[in-house]
């Protein structure tokens, strides 16, 4: 044992020094027998493994925002799917008497309070009593009025009743009559007073009497599966053009890129309006010779569709194969991919087993943000009115309607509008998401 | 024979830079990660103390928060820095931002990621020299800066100064670095494992020109590396980390021919030496570190120490003085000290 | 087929890398490198970032296809094709006519050799698990009837590494930097090889894990007689695990010798700095210890400089060393070394390594 000088240890110690401890006195010299292997592997926190999918949902969890987008997006999904179950009417189904119905109605003895009120103001304000008594004034004071002061008078009449119509808003307000959630059309209203149970249109309905909530739900069934099946047909070309391209490199690559090129220079609306005027005759020709199942699709689909469809085949893969491509350039360095080789591995066999399931995150991002995209573009389509064909509608369509009668009936564009925009934006969190939570190396 | 020169008494009486229980925590999402717990060390002018450990040990934290470096969910948690008298944990930001680079330098491990690849090398050493000393004029600058590249043996520095950082070689990066974090004369230099991407024979350049910068300078080093050879060729002391904590620090003389932790014991055993006689099978260290997400009570090293007892398993062991300056935190220790201690287990431990 | 002593031999093997958009050879990572090792033996191969170890590697393996030379294994050529450049007087190298070497179906052949790699996590593909990536050997070469005989020879191997059977199906970001790397050996021992390279198998280790895998590479050589190509650039561990040690700088062979005469008498003044300037982890030693320090930099394997590679650095070049390439010769009986310097005669005359002192 040395002999210490100075009073603390040179490095400034703030542990215990051996001769302290000595004092504590709970030591034993059992503590100081030598510790077993299974003692000291318990000593080791257990080792925590976990399915890959377990893993991935449990850090899915941990992300707020693509949590509360994965929440949108299945209610959106519930709307779009199984609220036209709900809903008693159908998307083409027209409701005679009841065109421009707002969201909201007043009760029938509501409206009748108003019409009296306004039967009476107007009463007030008729041109030809105002006229009669004038000339009942003027016959008191001994004067005749002549046709220029009776005309002044009828205008003046006339222009006081027009401003009492149009202050209806106001004669509600001063009768308390308050709106009520749904649009009915009167005549549904008396079947409710008779004790039936009537559907209200909650969003109103358009200019043919045509229920919009249930448009809206089918818009947004129509616009999703649009979505979805672009994006499938986009990823799956694309993943494998751009990873052939990128694995096999040199010459095969440089041609196939030069594919690429030609495709981005190819304006994608201009193919569409060309392919569906091409297509157009031949796929009727088509569905009515045929009964398979594209011979069925073809008159749900209409021709706009299936060219647009096409043309995402044809045209819309190349970004996600740019994508994948790069992505392989980078990973067929790796030293996995060389001990593939390495163990012979094919070509095939390295670009299923290897390559692409490593470039999974950027294909989920890349698909979650594709999907927006064949969304707008179809709903771009239907605005220009070569999208869908009626009476099939899509929140594209909605909207471009909803143009004619924008200031009377904003919400027309409003409801599509907002659906359309949370879905987008529930898609593109939900990729975000996906690609962090895929991503093995960020466990914590 | 070569005597490695010994450091100069402080100034003051006081060492150059003092840490005691230093604590360094990172609060991620599934807890807190206690990098560094509790280590107490003193470096004095004209001195180099190495830092040895593994990677996760928390050797390049704590020479983090010194350099008031970490980032967040990094955090000092306890304990003081006192450089110069002067305790940097409460330093102002402009305090720190003077501290940094004027009188603590620090050098890393990659040289291309700390050298900006859009300015010249020679622009980039007159704005740090400029950053900290305002008044000099930029030519002065300019012929400070070519001195210092000189000096850290990058020759025609005049036409050097003018060149891109990816014109120059790993090795010449490392001396720009170099010439970078001492141009203010600083009194403390970090350098956070300045060899281990570099070559064995640019670093023996590397060592030598460290060597002759701390000749020449006076300046306190802090040297981190996990290589035990560039430890025994440059430092004068030398702490030995384990799991976030010292477990042994002493002399360079102590650590190589008198260990007394048995994970020091180990490293030394289990490294193959270029001057062994003939084919001896290495004596591994066996196991793998403890995870720094909850460890354990005790000894971090216990799962993986020959000798470990059922105490070790349950609290972790005082420091034991082996000698001056030499210390160790080990329960084998204790138990030599111990009235009724069985002798002989100090062979056990030294092999 | 015959047994023959000579496992692997290579001859002449070149390996350039072609810049694109840029005539002649490109980057001439590897250039005429010959050996052999012999069946059973361990070869060291050191030398600095960028000398071409790891492309001699792997250009061994052909995943890298060679550029020009020979490879035989077991006494079968895999490789052969004459050299496809020639230098002008101004010493530019230009194409001539080579013909295309024969294809060879490697299938077999990667049962038989096998690669260890650098970065153990970078080396095993993180979306699968330790079962999978251990199997996919099994699956290429149908070593396995059935699932059973499969999941049971997976365990076998995961055991025989020192990794717990159980965590089969874990990911390999849930291991240790060793465990990864027992991983990455247990994957190559699946096939059954008689040749791995071990391509840096320790460097990106801890200290303490690396003498693990050093010693379990050694075991699994006693126990299965593997024959190793071990690359590495730290020169202690190399001369531990190897009997013989290739020293390698900017392409070239320049030393070959059985490892305890290498780094008692090393010939080649490149690799008595390469020597000296390994930190030694013993303080009293390396005070007393003078050595000598390179100067310069690895000249650019794009621009080679003419003659002796190694003349740019050392500090013994002469005119002869500028203009001509040495030649790898037998200086003692099985030291091999390429330097100007050591003469034709006998190398005790006047060999540098006395300059020294």
């Amino acid at each position: 044992m040395s002999e210490r000088k100075h009073p603390r240890s040179p490095w400034g110690s703030l542990q215990p020094r051996a001769e302290d401890v000595l004092a504590w006195g709970d030591l034993t010299p059992e503590d100081f027998r030598p510790a077993g292997a299974a003692e000291k592997a318990a000593f080791l926190r257990p080792e925590q493994g976990g399915s890959y999918w377990r893993d991935a949902w449990r850090r899915f969890r941990g992300n707020r925002a693509a949590l509360g987008a994965l929440a949108v997006l299945l209610l959106l999904v519930l709307f779009a799917f199984v609220g036209p179950l709900v809903v008693p009417y159908g998307y083409a189904q027209f409701h005679a008497g009841a065109e421009n119905l707002h969201p909201w109605h007043y009760t029938l003895d509501d409206q009748e309070r108003l019409a009296a009120e306004l039967a009476r103001r107007s009463a007030a304000s008729d041109p030809e009593a105002a006229v009669e008594q004038a000339l009942a004034e003027a016959e008191a004071r001994g004067e005749a009025l002549t046709a220029v002061d009776l005309a002044r008078i009828r205008a003046q009449a006339r222009s006081a009743q027009d401003q009492g119509s149009a202050s209806q808003a106001q004669v509600r307000r001063e009768l308390g009559i308050q709106p009520r959630l749904g649009g009915y059309s009167r005549e549904e209203l008396e079947r409710k007073a008779a004790g039936e149970a009537v559907f209200p249109h909650l969003f109103g309905t358009d200019r043919y009497g045509r229920d919009i909530l249930v448009r809206v739900m089918v818009g947004t069934r129509v616009s999703m599966l649009v979505g979805l099946s672009a994006a499938a047909l986009v990823l799956v070309i694309g993943a494998l053009y751009g990873a052939v391209s990128g694995y096999c490199g040199g010459r095969v690559d440089a041609v196939m890129q030069r594919v690429v090129e030609i495709i981005y220079a190819v304006p994608e609306v201009l193919v569409i309006l060309l392919l569906s005027t091409v297509l157009g005759d031949a796929l009727l020709a088509y569905a009515n010779t045929h009964t398979d199942l594209l011979a069925r699709a073809i008159p749900v689909l209409g021709k706009n569709l299936i060219s647009m469809f096409l043309s995402f085949g044809l045209l819309y893969w190349v970004t996600m194969s740019r994508i994948i491509r790069g992505q392989v350039l980078q990973l067929k360095g790796q030293e996995y991919v060389t001990a593939a080789r390495a163990l012979g591995a094919s070509g095939a066999r390295i670009i299923r087993r290897h390559l692409l399931p490593n470039c999974i995150g950027q294909i989920v991002v890349t698909t979650c943000l594709q999907i927006p995209s064949a969304i707008f573009l179809e709903s771009f389509l239907s605005f220009l009115g070569v999208g869908v064909t009626t009476p099939m509608t899509s929140l594209g369509s909605m909207a471009s309607e909803a143009l004619e009668g924008l200031w009377s009936y904003p919400y027309r564009l409003v409801f599509p509008a907002v659906i359309l925009s949370a879905m987008i934006l529930s898609f593109n969190l939900v990729g975000d998401g996906l690609r962090d939570a895929l991503d093995p190396r960020l466990k914590r | 024979m070569q005597q490695r020169q010994t450091p100069a008494p402080p100034p003051e009486g006081r060492p150059l830079l003092e840490v005691r229980d230093l604590r360094v925590s990172f609060f991620t999402p599934a807890g807190e990660v206690r990098a560094v717990s509790g280590i107490s060390y003193q470096v004095d002018y004209g001195e180099v103390v190495g830092i040895v450990g593994e990677s996760g040990s928390g050797k390049s934290v704590e020479a983090y928060s010194i350099m008031g470096l970490l980032q967040p969910p990094g955090r000092v948690v306890g304990g003081s820095i006192t450089f110069e008298g002067e305790d940097v944990l409460s330093f102002s930001r402009r305090e720190l931002t003077a501290f940094r680079g004027g009188r603590a330098a620090m050098i890393f491990q990659n040289p291309m990621t700390c050298l900006n690849p859009v300015y010249t090398v020679g622009d980039q050493l007159i704005e740090a020299l400029r950053a900290h000393q305002k008044t000099v004029s930029r030519r002065e600058a300019a012929q400070r800066a070519a001195e210092m590249l000189e000096r850290v043996g990058i020759h025609n520095p005049e036409r050097r100064m003018r060149q891109y950082p990816h014109e120059f070689s790993g090795g010449m990066r490392q001396r720009v670095m170099i010439a970078m974090g001492l141009i203010c004369h600083p009194k403390l230099l970090i350098a956070d494992e300045p060899t281990t991407a570099l070559d064995v024979t640019i670093q023996a350049q590397i060592l030598e020109l460290m060597k002759d910068l701390q000749r020449q300078t006076n300046m306190g080093i802090i040297f981190i590396t996990h290589n035990l050879g560039v430890v025994a060729e440059l430092c004068h002391k030398v702490c030995v980390m384990y799991a976030g904590k010292l477990v042994e620090q002493g002399s360079v003389d102590d650590i190589f021919y008198r260990p007394g932790h048995p994970y020091t014991v180990g490293l030394l055993r289990s490294m193959p030496r270029l001057d062994a006689q003939e084919h001896q099978r290495l004596i591994p260290i066996e196991g793998t570190p403890v995870d720094m997400l909850d460890p354990p009570e005790g000894c971090p090293f216990a799962p993986r120490c020959p000798h470990a007892m059922e105490v070790c398993l349950r609290r972790m062991p005082p420091y034991v003085d082996l000698g001056p300056g030499h210390r160790s935190a080990c329960w084998l220790r204790v138990q030599e000290r111990l009235p009724a201690s069985p002798s002989g287990r100090k062979e056990a431990a030294h092999g | 087929m015959a047994e023959h002593d000579t496992l692997l031999q290579v001859e002449h093997l070149t390996k350039y890398f072609p810049i694109k958009g840029h005539a002649g050879p490109g980057v001439r990572a590897v250039e005429d490198v010959s050996f052999s090792i012999r069946r059973g033996e361990t070869l060291g191969l050191v030398g600095e970032s960028g000398c071409g170890k790891t492309t001699l590697g792997r250009t061994i393996l052909r995943l890298h296809e060679p550029t020009s030379g020979a490879i035989l294994y077991d006494g079968v050529p895999l490789y052969r094709r004459d050299y496809p450049f020639q230098a002008t007087a101004q010493g530019e190298l230009v194409k001539r006519h080579a013909p295309r070497a024969q294809a060879v179906d490697m299938l077999p052949y990667r049962r038989k050799m096998q690669i260890i790699f650098q970065d153990p996590s970078a080396s095993l593909d993180p979306r699968m698990t330790v079962g999978e990536i251990v199997g996919e050997a099994l699956d290429i070469h149908r070593l396995c009837d059935g699932r059973a005989q499969r999941a049971a020879r997976i365990r076998e191997l995961l055991s025989m590494v020192g990794l717990n059977p159980e965590h089969a199906d874990r990911y390999p970001h849930e291991f240790s930097g060793g465990q990864q790397q027992r991983v990455g050996i247990a994957r190559a021992l699946a096939v059954e090889p008689e040749f791995i390279v071990c391509d840096e198998p320790i460097s990106a280790l801890d200290v303490s894990i690396q003498s693990q895998v050093v010693n379990m590479l050694e075991d699994m050589q006693a126990e299965l007689g593997l024959t190793y190509l071990f690359i590495a650039h730290d020169l202690s561990v190399v001369r531990h695990i190897s009997r013989r040690i290739g020293v390698m700088y900017l392409g070239s062979l320049v030393e070959l010798a059985e490892s305890w005469e290498l780094s008692r008498h090393p010939l080649h003044p490149y690799t008595q700095n390469l020597l000296s300037a390994v930190p030694v982890p013993d303080p009293e030693l390396s005070r007393s210890r003078q050595r000598a320090v390179l100067q310069g930099d690895i000249p650019s394997p794009i621009h080679p400089p003419a003659g002796c590679r190694f003349h740019t650095r050392c500090p013994y070049a002469a005119g002869r060393c500028r203009e001509e390439v040495p030649l790898l010769r037998e200086h003692d009986p099985g030291h091999w070394a390429a330097c100007h310097l050591l003469g034709e005669t006998a190398p005790a005359d006047n060999p540098p390594a006395d300059r020294e002192d």
